[in-house]
């Protein structure tokens, strides 16, 4: 699964060059903040050594030329099982391009590219230093309107942490998310 | 009385010459430079079909350009808006030690045939870097980059399944102040740069040579002065350089070698009304050995000073005439010092109308009492509406020892590892390049450019080489020869939409020995679509073929007994890069977001099958322009 991983990447990367004049919005035209809990679901190596034990995500999305761009950080804790308890900070860009199935209900689907940081708890020992590695992933969000600005979303995320024996994690989220205008100088910023 | 006439005779017709695939000159500029995951202007040679390029760390580069040396001795000449630089570790060039940011270049020209620039003859080819000419005012601006490269143990670092760090893409900032007037411009540079060597496959050998730690930590500093008057223009550059440590692969010793690296270059040029040219450069490379080092080679000083002058007649008939002197004095440290020098005079006349001009360019070299003379012509015409078609033959005959990395080893080097000496014979002390090329470029559609060329060569060189590191007693008599041709196809495309493309391949073919190892098939495949001016999405790749390495070429019949410990290697399998990445300008152009992820499909890609593996990596920087770009 790893390597077509990094074809669906190169293909998603492809679709968007050809579909790139398929704009729907301005660009950073507003921004949509969103926070929840995250879960781990299925069962991998990693779960061998250390338990999940919960996650937390805050992401802001942005309409990006042929489809959105998101840039967030989750949070990911793994508590002491058969190795020293760690947490995860995922730092992530994201491209997503938006595929209704239903027209009230919109979904979205993508790839992320973003880094890793596995912080040890370094006052038990001193010796413990923190490692970071490249992620790769593939993202899916369903959202749900609630008012015009605020909405709810289930989130799911596969990642591989390009480790030397890689980590393949696939995470849900419940997200509550609420739109704004994108503010003049943010705007202005980014363009 | 008659052999020493014939010599002579020999001698003076001895011809050096060009035009190996002429017209076909790669120019990189900026743009293609942000359009790659690469954040050091050195990395970006590996898309040219033009250059091959080895590596056992993905930081000190090997190349041959356009196949005119052989692949370890990084022979052509490095020039800096006409400044020739020499940054020489054991004479090789190191590129990477140039006081240089990849924010201050406009553009990179890569001269792929022997030839004059700037008053000064190389037979090798050239890369030429021209900076950018900044704005009227004061400006300033800098760069941070980092990598992250895969295959750490993560958190698995403190279970049963811990794996050491192989991270190697450090840092590389670099900062600039720069101030212009009408006529000219100052400009102060800084930079810092760390590359690591904590793969596995490098890992052991440089424990083995230094308690270090194994990163190369780059710091320099160069200040820049142009004048342009109406009669007279005047440039300066110094540049202030350190590495500590530095580590060199020395391929006959299948070892990397710890050393602490300094460099100083000052050069000034300058012309009167665009006619009469001078320029002064003095290079100086200081080796020294590293505190921590438990192995190391000999340190030494290199001081080389070169003067060229230029004049030039710009009527209905060009003519150019120069002149260049180099000295050049290595300090050994425990031995004795080393001195030479020599004299070139070339000429570059063009003759005919401007639509089908015909060159003729000449240079003669005279160094170690002997003449090196040399004669090309080259004939360009219009053939079609759309197409050039330009032809060439050339022959080259020069001193082996002219050249930098066979000067060292065959003379002050030879104190610094006693075990491996390449001797160059006395006589026929010589190199010969016979080569033709002939080349057609256009367009081919509305929209697409095309360029092919086909070149034939015969090199023969002629000289010895003495490893005997491994128990040997003697080494070998070695003459040698090489005969090969390529074909070169350059296909590229912009669209109005935004997308752009280019495709290269290069074919070798012919018979290849030892020191031409590179793979013979090359392609390289750049997209690009730019959503707007601030937002350029790319995929780039690049296709090699398989290479055989002989690690037991520097063994002769006596160390049948003591082989390489590395003959179990045979080469390097065909290979595969992909890369995609995305440059967001923001802030009206005045920040420029980078991210790139290397070697997409995490395929083992490396240049020497010693050296280091490429994992895949993202890399990540910021540029900044106070003013915008």
């Amino acid at each position: 699964m790893k390597k077509q991983s990094v074809y669906i990447i190169i293909l998603f990367l492809l679709m968007s060059i050809a579909t790139g004049n398929d704009r729907k919005a301005e660009p950073f035209s507003t921004i949509q903040w969103a926070a929840g809990p995250l879960m781990n679901v299925g069962h991998s190596d990693i779960n061998r050594y250390w338990r999940y034990s919960g996650g937390f995500t805050m992401n802001a999305r942005t309409p990006f030329y042929f489809g959105f761009t998101e840039v967030g950080v989750a949070l990911h804790f793994y508590d002491e099982y058969k190795a020293l308890e760690f947490t995860q900070i995922h730092c992530y860009l994201s491209f997503l391009k938006e595929f209704s199935i239903l027209k009230k209900i919109p979904t979205y689907l993508g790839v992320t590219v973003g880094n890793s940081l596995f912080c040890f708890d370094a006052e038990e020992n001193q010796r413990l230093q923190n490692e970071s590695e490249l992620t790769l992933g593939i993202i899916g969000c369903i959202e749900i309107p609630v008012t015009r600005k605020l909405s709810a979303a289930i989130n799911s995320q596969y990642s591989n942490v390009f480790t030397y024996h890689i980590i393949e994690t696939t995470n849900l989220g419940l997200l509550v998310m609420y739109k704004i205008t994108t503010p003049c100088w943010i705007s202005e910023l980014l363009k | 009385m008659i052999k020493i006439i014939c010599r002579t005779i020999v001698l003076v017709f001895l011809f050096v010459s060009y035009c190996y695939s002429v017209g076909f000159n790669d120019t990189v500029h900026f743009h293609d430079l942000l359009n790659t995951s690469n954040f050091r202007y050195v990395d970006f040679l590996q898309y040219s079909a033009n250059i091959d390029i080895s590596s056992t760390d993905f930081y000190h580069w090997r190349i041959s350009i356009n196949d005119l040396s052989d692949y370890r001795e990084n022979g052509w000449q490095l020039m800096v808006d006409g400044h020739l630089l020499k940054p020489h570790i054991y004479g090789e060039k190191v590129l990477n030690q140039l006081a240089l940011s990849s924010l201050l270049i406009d553009s990179i020209e890569i001269i792929n045939y022997p030839d004059v620039s700037n008053g000064n003859f190389s037979d090798k080819g050239i890369i030429h870097i021209h900076t950018v000419k900044p704005d009227r005012g004061f400006n300033c601006y800098g760069a941070v980059s980092a990598g992250n490269e895969s295959g750490d143990p993560g958190p698995y670092k403190y279970t049963d399944r811990g794996s050491p760090n192989v991270d190697k893409i450090g840092y590389d900032n670099s900062g600039i102040i720069e101030y212009a007037y009408p006529s000219g411009w100052l400009r102060l540079s800084c930079f810092y740069q760390q590359h690591t060597f904590t793969d596995l496959a490098v890992r052991s050998r440089i424990k083995s040579k230094t308690t270090d730690w194994p990163g190369a930590n780059k710091s320099a500093v160069a200040f820049d002065y142009q004048y342009h008057g109406k009669r007279w223009q005047h440039s300066v550059l110094s540049s202030l350089g350190s590495s500590r440590p530095y580590f060199l692969f020395i391929d006959a010793m299948e070892q990397e070698f710890p050393m602490q690296f300094g460099c100083f270059q000052w050069s000034y040029s300058g012309n009167r009304l665009n006619s009469i040219h001078w320029h002064l450069d003095y290079n100086y490379n200081q080796i020294r050995q590293c505190e921590n080092a438990i192995e190391s080679l000999m340190p030494y000083d290199q001081h080389t000073i070169d003067f060229r002058t230029e004049i030039s007649q710009k009527k209905d008939k060009p003519l150019r005439v120069s002149y260049h002197f180099n000295g050049n004095i290595y300090e050994m440290n425990g031995g004795d010092d080393y001195e030479t020098t020599y004299h070139q005079m070339n000429t570059d006349m063009t003759l005919g109308r401007n639509r089908n001009p015909v060159k003729i360019k000449s240079s003669f070299t005279y160094f170690n009492r002997k003449v090196a003379a040399s004669l090309s012509i080259l004939h360009t015409r219009k053939t079609l509406k759309k197409y050039t078609l330009s032809y060439s033959l050339s022959v080259l005959q020069r001193q082996l020892s002219l050249c930098p990395f066979y000067q060292f080893w065959n003379g002050p080097g030879k104190s610094i590892i006693e075990e491996y000496r390449i001797v160059v014979p006395d006589y026929p002390d010589r190199y010969s390049l016979y080569s033709g090329g002939i080349g057609i470029k256009g367009a081919l559609l509305k929209t697409v450019r095309v360029a092919a060329n086909i070149t034939a060569n015969y090199r023969h060189e002629n000289w010895w080489r003495n490893i005997v590191h491994r128990n040997m007693a003697a080494g070998a008599n070695n003459t040698f020869r090489n005969v090969y041709g390529g074909l070169r196809i350059v296909l590229s495309q912009q669209t109005d939409g935004g997308v752009n493309q280019k495709f290269s391949l290069r074919i070798k073919f012919g018979e290849h020995d030892a020191f031409n190892r590179y793979s013979t098939v090359k392609a390289v495949y750049c997209l690009s679509y730019s959503a707007d001016r601030n937002f350029v999405l790319f995929l780039n790749s690049i296709y090699q073929n398989s290479e055989v390495w002989d690690f037991d070429e520097f063994s002769s019949e006596t160390d049948e007994l003591n082989p390489s410990e590395y003959s179990g290697l045979a080469g390097l399998d065909e290979r595969i890069w992909f890369e995609a990445g995305f440059n967001k300008w923001c802030w009206q152009r005045r920040l420029l977001i980078r991210v790139a992820i290397q070697n997409l499909t995490n395929q083992q890609y490396r240049y020497h099958p010693l050296g280091m593996n490429r994992e895949m990596s993202m890399i990540a920087g910021a540029y900044f322009w106070l003013d915008g770009r």
